[in-house]
């Protein structure tokens, strides 16, 4: 996404503007007022007495919430300003506008205020692909409001544009004519609606609980949600400020499903992916674990209750299949999409088990974990039944809707994405290696769970078992024993795709790594191949299908590096992981706190800066959660029972760090490190409230 | 023609428990309409014990869907999904939707389903 747009958002609706407010929605630049999926308003500009403006300032007061100042016509030439406008908009059930226009001169000015309007009800989902060719777009002037319509059979959307103050409408647009006395100020409010209209007229949602919002209210929220996550301190300003916007994208990507009963989960990220993704939410869950445990709540209930139930070649859908997204697009509901919902993909079941996991570890609540029993065992059922395809134990996936389904069913979703070093690409099935170490800590998980909470010592027992010949058939045949790592897939004849890829850090993460093989492993990840002095790149640079701006093939992911840096502390490799933690913060400095979803994979030396991708997403829910698992990592924190434990190993760059406030089971404790340069300090002292 | 809604539902009557069901606790109501007029299906669930029949008197629900009586058989064959049908307005739900979403575990795989493992003694011996 191109730099220099305003955005502001809340859930699922969001406004992407250029840094006047305008909205010129181009196949390039997906500007525009969004909602489920679906553009509203495709343009949105201003002009007065026939110029276009020009911006002064932009401040963002909120995430939900923005404000422009600006002044007619080029500003090189405004020697002399008499005039200027301020729109204040905001996200509140739809999308709100107040314009303001100052006089400053001495004379009364004479004003043609225009506001040119029109939606072209894209589907985010082929915003970059075709114009809309189905149904019919409708315009009309009624009742002092403009009407923007779309309708194709019984789906019918409309923006429903209506002012404070009387305008001229017409088909484009409108107008208003203002007479401005000397140093007066003219005001007018716009308010669009973005209606799912039922054929009785009605918006579809309008029966169905939900809880919109007030500005007051969100801003209640944030404020309670600053204060509930820990404080953090430490004498690294760029951390400081990193960990204060993730936090704050958090909350904005926030995301209450139509009649999900208040829970809400983070949406994955702006502008190409607010809604659901299974994945997305669970690792983010996961991410944030020790800074909240709202999102894992939500996010496991939420995944449960649409835990997959039947076979369905359309939708990749299993009995006990944890689902890959929900979008709310025309594309979905006409099934020209599979999204309604969509299950292709392997990981979300396995991580959904590991979150339920580390979420009780976290905060005790045994109680979510009783509930969601025959969800998650079924999910179990689901990993040794429908997952195990060529009947050897391992995860694999076969996609069967070949036609509008994803090829890769694993978080590297793109086609090309899962290659031999030679840039081949396997068959189907395939079983890439991070899938197998996620089965293994679930099943590791689960056997805790239950012997702990289901009583069932005998099923533990067996999944314990059935973990460790995992690991240990895994280990002989992923192993590429003469190059020193794990291959990145077995193919569909079982052999090994060996493309030399950041997947491997995973496995450290889920602990199927032999502990002698381990040092091999961390040499490769920060080697010259695959570190690129910022980060960790998706795929080495010696492979074929190596590009530095491959999304899932040379790529740096903020998201991907959190974890494996998780995985290199679980391995005892702490120096390792804080320097991880330190390139990270470091690049996110670059992008003032708000890490990408994605940046290039050029080597640091060569730009000196961190490229961004050009279509990441931003904010990107997993990349603010990257930030809190760093925090994590560095700290060393782990539950152990009724109390956290610590063990910080801190980046050079960083002497002094503090988490006040960490929430679970224990209550409220403290986590302190300090750096080389410090005196050593007493880790062992833990401080309950 | 035989009624495949009215078959789902004696059906599921029959059944008495349905442990899928276990953790929705009420009522809900299906308003099929067909040759204009709508039939109404009521669902009772309380732990996973299931009552279903017709009525001619719909009480209020706790979750509502009014649509086809054409769709719903669409719906409990596998052949459409709830969440496309409230985009399309094909259907339209009153209440809490969740427990329309833990209904649609009782509705049958597509016709022409596959067990990915099938598929792939399907695909693997043809490679």
């Amino acid at each position: 996404m191109a730099n220099g747009l305003i955005k502001i958002l809340d859930g699922n609706t969001f406004v992407v503007s250029d840094d006047r407010g305008d909205i010129e929605a181009t196949p390039n630049v997906p500007t525009g007022f969004f909602s489920f999926d679906t553009r509203f308003l495709s343009q949105w500009v201003l002009s007065v007495n026939g110029q276009r403006l020009s911006s002064l300032s932009t401040d963002n007061l909120q995430y939900y919430e923005s404000r422009f100042f600006c002044v007619p016509g080029p500003t090189a030439q405004n020697g002399d300003i008499k005039l200027s406008l301020t729109r204040h908009r905001w996200i509140g059930e739809g999308f709100r506008e107040r314009l303001t226009i100052l006089n400053h001169g001495h004379q009364h000015a004479d004003l043609t205020v225009r506001l040119e309007v029109s939606s072209d009800f894209a589907d985010m989902a082929e915003i970059t692909t075709r114009p809309k060719a189905f149904g019919e777009l409708y315009t009309r002037v009624e009742n002092g409001r403009l009407v923007l319509g779309y309708q194709r059979e019984n789906f019918h959307r409309e923006s429903v544009v209506s002012t404070s103050t009387p305008a001229q409408f017409d088909n484009e647009g409108l107008t208003f004519v203002v007479r401005l006395d000397p140093h007066d100020r003219w005001e007018t409010s716009f308010w669009v609606q973005a209606l799912a209209r039922a054929p009785d007229g009605r918006d579809v949602r309008s029966g169905l609980q939900h809880y919109p919002r007030t500005n007051e209210r969100k801003q209640q929220d944030l404020q309670e949600w600053l204060a509930h996550v820990p404080e953090l301190h430490c004498d690294w300003d760029v951390l400081l400020r990193t960990y204060r916007r993730s936090v704050v994208d958090l909350d904005a990507l926030r995301f209450t499903p139509v009649s999900a009963e208040r829970l809400h989960l983070p949406a994955a990220g702006l502008p190409w992916f607010m809604t659901i993704f299974g994945r997305d939410s669970i690792l983010t869950s996961l991410q944030v674990l020790p800074f909240t445990s709202t999102y894992a709540a939500a996010t496991l209930r939420l995944l449960a209750a649409l835990q997959g139930s039947r076979l369905d070649d359309f939708r990749d859908e299993e009995p006990g299949k944890i689902l890959h997204q929900i979008r709310y697009g025309e594309q979905a509901a006409f099934r020209e999409q599979p999204t309604s919902p969509y299950y292709g993909t392997a990981d979300a079941t396995l991580l959904w088990l590991i979150l339920l996991d580390e979420y009780e570890r976290w905060t005790g609540d045994e109680r979510l974990v009783r509930e969601l029993e025959d969800e998650a065992r079924a999910a179990l059922d689901w990993i040794d039944s429908y997952a195990n395809i060529r009947g050897d134990g391992y995860v694999w996936y076969l996609p069967r809707n070949e036609r509008t389904g994803l090829q890769n069913h694993c978080w590297k979703d793109s086609p090309d994405a899962i290659s031999y070093h030679d840039g081949r690409l396997p068959g189907f099935p395939r079983a890439t290696c991070e899938l197998q170490g996620y089965a293994y800590d679930a099943k590791m998980r689960a056997a805790r769970i239950a012997r702990r909470m289901w009583n069932d010592e005998s099923f533990a027992d067996r999944l314990e078992r059935d973990a460790a010949e995992l690991k240990r058939r895994f280990n002989r045949d992923f192993w590429i024993s003469d190059r020193g790592y794990y291959a990145l897939a077995l193919d569909a004849d079982g052999s090994q795709v060996d493309a030399l890829s950041s997947n491997i850090g995973h496995l450290l993460w889920s602990g199927i790594v032999e502990e002698d093989r381990a040092r091999q492993i961390v040499d490769h990840l920060l080697g010259p191949n695959l570190f690129s002095g910022w980060g960790i790149r998706t795929l080495a640079t010696d492979v074929v299908r190596y590009n530095p701006l491959g999304y899932h093939t040379g790529t740096v992911w903020p998201a991907d590096n959190s974890f494996i840096a998780w995985g290199m502390r679980r391995y005892g490799f702490g120096a390792e992981a804080a320097r991880l933690a330190g390139a990270m913060t470091q690049a996110a400095e670059y992008f003032d706190g708000q890490l990408p979803e994605a940046f290039a994979g050029y080597d640091r030396e060569r730009t000196r800066y961190p490229v961004m991708y050009p279509a990441a997403c931003r904010p990107h829910a997993r990349s603010a959660g990257a930030t809190l698992l760093f925090i994590r990592t560095m700290l060393g924190l782990d539950p152990v029972d009724n109390n956290l434990s610590y063990d910080p190993a801190l980046p050079d760059r960083l002497g002094r760090i503090e988490l006040l406030n960490i929430p679970g089971r224990w209550g409220r404790f403290d986590a302190f490190g300090r750096g080389r340069s410090s005196e050593p300090m007493e880790h062992s002292s833990r401080r309950p409230r | 023609m035989a009624d495949r809604a009215a078959e789902f539902f004696d059906e599921l009557n029959g059944r008495g428990h349905d442990r899928r069901l276990r953790k929705i606790d009420g009522t809900l109501r299906f308003d099929l309409a067909q040759d204009g007029r709508p039939a109404h299906w009521i669902v009772e669930v309380r732990r996973g014990n299931v009552k279903a029949f017709r009525t001619s008197d719909p009480p209020p629900a706790d979750c509502i869907l009014h649509t086809t009586q054409a769709w719903f058989e669409r719906f409990v064959t596998g052949e459409d999904d709830i969440l496309a049908a409230l985009l399309r307005a094909d259907a339209v739900a009153e209440g809490n939707l969740q427990l329309m979403f833990v209904f649609r575990r009782l509705t049958a795989n597509p016709a022409q389903a596959h067990d990915p493992r099938d598929l792939y003694q399907l695909r693997g011996k043809n490679r």
